[in-house]
C-alpha cells in the first residue's frame, strides 16, 4: 500500500510538472488544432451573421 | 520547436545577432502550463543608441531558405518567429538577464518569469493580463523580485490596478 501511494504521488508530481519539451509539444498540438478548427469557426460565424444559427442563452 | 531554437542559436554563433531571449507566450510556457499560441516572440539585443531599420538576421535567414512569412513572423522550421529588437529599458534588462534552459538537447535563452510578468503588465492587453493570472495562480514568480522590477520601471500602479480588477 505504501509503495502504491508513493508511486501515485510520484505520478501526480510528474503529471503536474511536464518537461518544457512536453509543454512545447502540447502548444504545437493546440496550435495545429486551432488551425484545423479555423475554417469551421469561420463558417459558423458566417452562419450566425446570417441569423441561421441561434445562440440560446439559458437564464436559469 | 527544438529545431527552431537550434537555428536561432546558430544565428548567435554565426554573429548575425548579438544575443536573443525568448519572450511572449512560448517564453511563458517555460514557467506555466501550456496554452495555445501561433508564433514565437524573440527579443534581440541591439546596440543601445542605434535605430533599427530592419529585422535582424533577415538576409541570413533568406539565404538559408527561410522565406515564408506567417502571422507577421518569418517561418523557421514550422514556427513563425518574430524578431523584436528591444524597445525600452525594461526589455533591455529582461534580455540581458535572461537565462538558459534546456529543451531536450538544445539550450534556449528565455526571459525570467518576473521580467515576463513585468512586460505583460507594461503591454497590458487582455491576453497579457490573463497570462499574469496564470503566473500568479501557479506561483511561478518570485514576488519580491517582481516587486523590485515593477518599482524600478514605474509599473507598481499597473500591478495595483490589475490586482484590484482581478479581485472584483
Amino acid at each position: 500500500m505504501k509503495k502504491l501511494f508513493k508511486t501515485h504521488a510520484a505520478n501526480q508530481q510528474n503529471n503536474a510538472r511536464p518537461t518544457i519539451a512536453e509543454k512545447l509539444k502540447i502548444a504545437e498540438e493546440l496550435r495545429d488544432l486551432q488551425e484545423k478548427l479555423a475554417p469551421l469557426r469561420a463558417a459558423n460565424k458566417a452562419e450566425k451573421a446570417k441569423g441561421k444559427v441561434q445562440t440560446r442563452i439559458k437564464t436559469r | 520547436m527544438e529545431r527552431t531554437f537550434a537555428v536561432i542559436n546558430q544565428m548567435v554563433a554565426d554573429g548575425v545577432i548579438e544575443n536573443y531571449a525568448v519572450a511572449g507566450a512560448i517564453g511563458a510556457m517555460f514557467y506555466v502550463e501550456p496554452f495555445s499560441t501561433k508564433d514565437l516572440d524573440v527579443f534581440v539585443l541591439t546596440p543601445e543608441d542605434q535605430l533599427v531599420l530592419e529585422i535582424p538576421g533577415l538576409n541570413y535567414l533568406k539565404a538559408r531558405g527561410y522565406t515564408e512569412w506567417r502571422n507577421e513572423g518569418i517561418v523557421i522550421e514550422g514556427w513563425p518567429v518574430q524578431f523584436m529588437p528591444v524597445a525600452n529599458a525594461l526589455e533591455r534588462e529582461a534580455c540581458e538577464k535572461a537565462q538558459y534552459h534546456d529543451v531536450d538537447a538544445v539550450s534556449v535563452r528565455v526571459l525570467s518569469p518576473e521580467h515576463l510578468v513585468a512586460i505583460m503588465l507594461q503591454v497590458g492587453r487582455l491576453k497579457d493580463l490573463a497570462r499574469v493570472d496564470m503566473f500568479l495562480a501557479q506561483s511561478a514568480v518570485d514576488l519580491e523580485e517582481l516587486s523590485d522590477i515593477l518599482d524600478r520601471y514605474g509599473l507598481s500602479d499597473r500591478f495595483a490596478e490589475y490586482s484590484k480588477r482581478s479581485t472584483q
